[in-house]
């Protein structure tokens, strides 16, 4: 039998993919001059779900959220997808491996590591499915450059619902 | 988790800009170059990097190929229709001046070479 605590972290799970979906399909309408700068709100669902919930959780709302965004946009299985698939795996992976690694770093810094890792690993995928890695190479600093304020944007944000969340009376779900 | 920035976070910065600067180191194995073929044999090849000009014999009388910024284009002649002189300034990996009666060709190898569909 599920226990209470239980089917409050999966309640949690799907409201973070649900808010990690939203914000991932909304960010898709935001104009911006170049197709892979935005600033990657939705990563803030995969920052909330590794300090609230926790690391396995991270990655499966990770995965939740573009699988969900895809499927609300009909991008399941196009080149875009497995290209925002495989960045926020890839993200989600880095942040938890710095946050574990008690690096005294604070929700910026794994934030940032996301944040770049993500563009890195974007630009990479995007490399081996549409052009060649030798120019995948050539646009690393116009995908990792912006990545450091959109980190930063997200940490900001993370940190503002964790504040809130901490202040709530039912504060039990974080750490 | 801490809430508050500190100090380390630089750190995913700092890489993040040394990643950003990583197209900056200059790889020469990409690096362009102009081979020379006389008879379908490589003959010689030069740097793309460096200006120079040389002079390549051919079946009907010297040729003066000229590097300069980049491009590659043959100068001088001594046949009557200079055709090559006519094919201009090449600068693109892959693209050749080529003199059928002289049995020679210039080609410039190397570099970021395209697919089949897009040359």
């Amino acid at each position: 039998m599920r226990s209470r605590d239980d089917n409050r972290r999966m309640a949690l799970c799907a409201l973070l993919v649900a808010v990690g979906a939203v914000l991932w399909t909304l960010e898709e309408f935001i104009p911006r001059p170049l197709p892979w700068l935005k600033p990657g709100l939705a990563n803030v669902a995969t920052v909330l779900a590794m300090v609230i919930v926790g690391p396995v959780e991270a990655i499966l709302v990770a995965v939740g959220r573009v699988l969900l965004g895809g499927l609300l946009l009909g991008r399941l299985g196009s080149p875009a997808f497995i290209i925002s698939m495989s960045s926020a795996i890839v993200a989600g992976f880095a942040m938890i491996i710095v946050w574990k690694s008690k690096v005294p770093m604070s929700i910026y810094g794994i934030s940032i590591t996301g944040a770049v890792s993500h563009a890195v690993a974007q630009v990479f995928v995007a490399g081996l499915l549409i052009f060649s890695p030798s120019i995948a190479i050539k646009l690393l600093p116009l995908v990792v450059i912006p990545a450091i304020p959109a980190g930063i944007l997200i940490a900001f944000l993370s940190r503002a619902v964790i504040t809130r969340i901490k202040k709530h009376p039912n504060k039990d779900i974080s750490q | 988790m801490r809430l508050k920035p500190a100090p380390l976070d630089l750190l995913p910065i700092l890489i993040a800009i040394a990643i950003a600067l990583l197209p900056l180191i200059p790889n020469d194995k990409h690096a362009e170059t102009v081979v020379v073929y006389r008879s379908h044999e490589r003959r010689a090849s030069v740097p793309m990097s460096r200006d120079t000009s040389f002079v390549v014999d051919t079946d009907i009388g010297e040729w003066t190929v000229r590097i300069e910024s980049g491009e590659v284009f043959v100068t001088e002649a001594h046949c009557p229709k200079r055709i090559c002189v006519g094919m201009g300034r090449i600068s693109r990996p892959g693209s050749a001046i080529v003199c059928a009666p002289g049995k020679v060709a210039v080609v410039i190898e190397g570099g970021e070479e395209l697919d089949a569909v897009t040359r």
